[in-house]
């Protein structure tokens, strides 16, 4: 018994840590996205393009 | 197949069955340092920022797999050898490869300018790799509790084509696992060099 508990601590250790890795990878991936958009959408105004969002609603309010 | 296919080990029982986890783990914590080394060599020669990408990406897998062979291994080394821990030649210079890739994140973390930092990371990234051997002749040349290697041996490896089999196919599935995160943390460099670029291009580098 108390080797099968070893056995399921080394799995669950194991699936525990690479969950988690995997979930601070996707939080990276938002994060950067995110910050990625708020610079272009900065980009284009500093050279007087209107933001990409700003084009989508203009688009959508027009049709 | 770990559980079902692979017959339980004749003296360690079921337990041994984190030897299938710690196995690959260990493995991938060695391929990684190794392509750090060779990436960290390509970047101080050609100075390309997609090899210093490269040797970041794999120093965070790196440092993940080397934490799994520590935990597995100190799980494994309880029921069997009686202790969580020991100062056996095996396991500290395993330790010492931990800690040369925590220094590896600290050395980028605390050198304020990113190319001057990533030249030291390749500078360690070079030296750091000598711990790779140590710990693979740990076994030979030193007398410790950690067992003999049972697959790399010159006369063929040393256990039940059952188990042999379960074996190679945990690793090719953590070899698959280990290139999926590395092409994901691969991009997720290369947005955060995008990033920075742009940001530096807004704000003069602040």
């Amino acid at each position: 018994m108390d080797a099968l508990w070893y056995l399921f601590a080394g799995f669950f250790v194991t699936w525990l840590i690479l969950g988690i890795y995997l979930f601070s990878l996707r939080r990276q991936i938002e994060v950067l996205r995110s910050e990625l958009a708020a610079l272009r959408g900065e980009r284009g105004t500093l050279e007087g393009e209107p933001m990409p969002e700003a084009k989508a609603v203009r688009d959508t309010s027009g049709s | 197949m770990i559980f079902l296919y692979a017959p339980p080990d004749a003296t360690q029982g079921e337990v041994q069955r984190v030897f299938y986890l710690h196995l690959p783990a260990a493995w991938l914590a060695y391929a990684s340092f190794f392509i750090i080394f060779v990436s960290s060599i390509l970047y101080l020669l050609r100075g390309t920022a997609r090899w210093d990408r490269l040797a970041r990406s794999a120093a965070e897998l790196g440092f993940i797999f080397t934490t799994l062979v520590l935990l597995t291994g100190s799980i494994w080394g309880r029921p069997i050898w009686g202790t969580w821990w020991t100062w056996d030649a095996r396991l500290t210079t395993t330790l010492i490869l931990w800690f040369i890739y925590l220094g590896y994140f600290l050395l980028r973390a605390y050198v304020s300018d990113p190319e001057r930092g990533a030249r030291y990371a390749a500078v360690l990234g070079i030296v750091g790799f000598v711990d790779i051997p140590i710990i693979h002749m740990s076994v030979r040349w030193w007398r410790t509790l950690h067992p003999q290697p049972i697959v790399v041996r010159s006369e063929g490896p040393n256990m039940p084509p059952e188990m042999l089999a379960t074996m190679l196919v945990t690793l090719v599935a953590f070899c698959l696992l280990y290139i999926f995160l590395l092409i994901i943390k691969y991009r997720i460099e290369t947005t955060r060099d995008e990033v920075m670029t742009l940001r530096a291009a807004l704000y003069g580098g602040e």
